[in-house]
């Protein structure tokens, strides 16, 4: 009877010191990757292609032996396009300590919300396309990995000043909206540059759907152009009322603009609409067509510029593991801060020195497609 | 002319939307905070039946018009029927049933957000005309004044049935005592169901005219016109169904020449200042009539 007991017990503390010693086994095959994208709410036409974006990249990593043998794992909370939700989202990723860094959020008004929470954890943050002004400034845990609207939009609009001759524009902004915000900063700068008369700025509530007072006040005045600074959903019923109202003039949109769904219930408005990007899908490397075409045959839809940013954030953070060797949050951020930049899919970003230690993405020659006869066609720069 | 124009289609969708609101209040003295969410539920019911389920464009938009309506009455059933006859004091006949409203809307916006998302929906472009019609050099948007048309119409339609038929006198009677009008053999509870369905049938007008107009809508959308909707009627004045179509055409007007001329976001500010002074100098509203002591 002792014998048989003993003999139990013994099985029992086996059990128990095998169960104890799998679970760091387990742990150590994985690294866990947060994503905090919106998947619903109205910024869910961008958030579902940068979540597609990294499901891709994990699947290509993991089918070539993953992170030095450990297989990388995305846990996808969704922020639906909600500051106070995006912020929910981030301490749940900071009290799970198996996830060692985060790529996102969608906007950079969830990224000023939620970001500090991560930064005050030390657990660092990918912005995949967060392109306010500010948003490396809120912490040197927080990486921009997207170009910002800063820097891409001044291109997009020198590119069109020359290209369409342009002397008189207008400018149209979501007033409510901190991306929208710099992005109408951005076109402003550098229309008065180039010496564009801005005959009208309209700055309006990102919630709006009737522009048709404003645009009968700016039709007047003649522009031979419009650039506009979008949020989300705006962007699309700008564009239409632009159209029935008549307003033919091309129009220079920023990054909301980019969205296939976006443009597609913008129907035929978005005809000689110009957008800015840093990824060229006509790119012939073997990585860029790999990625188009997998994109395609997982998703069934062609690969969006924002899905090539959040495919490039699980690279960068790929290569950061390799460079620091260590799987903490510690070390990815390590060996974020040992990387000077990368070249993935489309142009080559570098991390350039923006004073007190921090960084932010550049790049120097962005691509600029028009949409012309229901295709996206590249400029010529 | 095109502003103008615009003015008028505006106030289709804003006075078919205070219609319904005015129509609860004046019958039934309260006021439906959830009217809103019916009105939303419409735009984007049609815009799913339309756009997902394969419906045609005119049965999508009947089928949605005639849901919001079932939906006004379930409302009542819910949130104002409960507490009717619960003494006639101000909680029972006006805080009780405005806070049940509340409730009633949270519930629904929470239904409509898990049955539709809360991504904006459309119709799809090819079945909404892209190019407005233009008419020498006025570009004329057809489905804007077909929605003022619609308002006038039903304007013109409730006058008649409340001043001119034996329906509208029991409305009357039961709108000025129920008690009183149920004694007199009138079947109160049939008159408050149809005045309900009658509301929710002027959200869903609404809603599909949004649609239409706009087309972009979510469960969200309802929060785009509740606020302006209440200063609809107060403006035009509370109960008043005339009332409706003055305060649209009105504030229409403020936020379209506001548009023209104003910075973006004063068109909002001048109609709050508006209804301020407004409810100093006549507190009923432009055409209400003045609240006596100790009347109802």
């Amino acid at each position: 009877m002792l014998k048989n007991v003993t003999a139990r017990l013994a099985l029992c503390a086996l059990s128990v010191v095998s169960l104890a010693g799998m679970q760091p086994v387990l742990a150590q095959d994985t690294v866990t990757i947060g994503s905090f994208v919106s998947t619903s709410g109205s910024g869910a036409p961008f958030g579902v292609d940068q979540l597609q974006g990294m499901e891709l990249a994990i699947r290509h990593i993991n089918a070539s032996g993953g992170i030095a043998g450990r297989k990388l794992v995305l846990k996808q909370l969704d922020t639906a396009y909600d500051k106070t939700q995006a912020q929910s989202v981030v301490h749940n990723f900071v009290a799970d300590k198996s996830v060692i860094g985060l790529v996102g959020p969608t906007s950079s008004a969830e990224a000023f919300a939620a970001d500090p929470i991560a930064v005050a954890a030390k657990l660092p943050v990918l912005a995949p396309a967060n392109g306010a002004a500010g948003i490396p400034q809120i912490g040197p845990y927080v990486h921009r990995i997207g170009v910002p609207e800063e820097l891409l939009l001044p291109s997009a609009a020198k590119t069109a000043v020359k290209q369409l001759k342009l002397k008189k524009a207008a400018i149209l902004y979501a007033q409510d909206d901190p991306f929208a915000t710099t992005g109408f900063k951005a076109f402003q700068t550098q229309l008065k540059a180039d010496m564009v008369d801005v005959v009208e700025v309209i700055g309006y509530d990102s919630k709006a759907v009737d522009f048709t007072a404003q645009l009968q006040r700016l039709k007047d005045k003649n522009p031979e152009a419009l650039f506009i600074a979008a949020k989300s959903s705006d962007g699309t019923v700008l564009l239409r009322q632009a159209r029935q109202n008549g307003i033919m003039v091309p129009v220079i949109g920023n990054l909301s603009f980019t969205s296939p769904a976006l443009v597609a219930a913008a129907g035929d408005a978005v005809e000689g609409l110009i957008v800015a990007a840093v990824w060229d899908s006509s790119d012939a490397s073997e990585m860029n067509q790999r990625f188009i075409a997998e994109y395609k045959k997982s998703f069934n839809r062609d690969a969006t510029p924002l899905a090539a940013t959040t495919y490039n954030c699980i690279y960068v953070i790929k290569e950061a593991l390799e460079k620091s060797k260590d799987f903490s949050r510690e070390g990815l951020q390590k060996g974020l801060l040992a990387m000077n930049g990368f070249k993935y899919l489309g142009s080559a970003i570098e991390f350039r020195s923006i004073g007190n230690g921090l960084r932010d993405a550049v790049v120097d020659v962005p691509v600029l497609f028009q949409h012309r006869g229901g295709k996206l066609t590249k400029m010529a720069m | 002319m095109e502003s103008l124009l615009h003015v008028l289609a505006l106030a289709g969708i804003y006075g078919l939307f205070a219609l319904g609101l005015t129509l609860i209040f004046g019958v039934m003295e309260v006021l439906n905070l959830a009217h809103a969410t019916t009105f939303a539920f419409a735009a984007v019911f049609a815009m799913y039946l339309v756009g997902y389920a394969g419906f045609s464009m005119w049965m999508g938009c009947a089928i949605a018009i005639a849901s919001a309506s079932v939906l006004a009455v379930l409302i009542d059933r819910i949130a104002f029927r409960p507490l009717r006859y619960r003494g006639r004091t101000v909680w029972g006949r006006h805080v009780g049933p405005l806070l049940t409203s509340l409730g009633v809307s949270t519930i629904l916006l929470g239904l409509e957000r898990s049955l539709f998302g809360i991504d904006p929906r459309h119709f799809p472009n090819e079945l909404i005309a892209s190019k407005l019609f233009v008419l020498g050099n006025v570009r004329i948007n057809l489905i804007g004044i077909t929605s003022f048309l619609v308002l006038v119409l039903v304007v013109g339609i409730l006058i008649f049935l409340l001043n001119r038929t034996r329906w509208g006198v029991e409305v009357r009677a039961v709108a000025e005592r129920s008690e009183t009008a149920a004694l007199f053999g009138i079947d109160v509870e049939r008159r408050f169901m149809e005045t309900m369905a009658l509301s929710g049938l002027m959200a869903g007008l609404a809603g599909v005219a949004w649609g239409l107009t706009f087309n972009i809508a979510s469960p969200e959308t309802g929060a785009q016109l509740d606020v302006k909707g209440f200063a609809l009627i107060i403006l035009g004045g509370m109960g008043s169904v005339l009332g409706s179509l003055i305060g649209a055409i009105v504030i229409a007007a403020i936020e379209v020449f506001g548009g023209l001329y104003l910075p973006h976001g004063l068109q909002t500010l001048i109609v709050f200042a508006m209804l301020i002074v407004l409810l100093l100098l006549r507190p009923q509203g432009l055409l209400g009539k003045p609240i006596q002591q100790g009347a109802r």
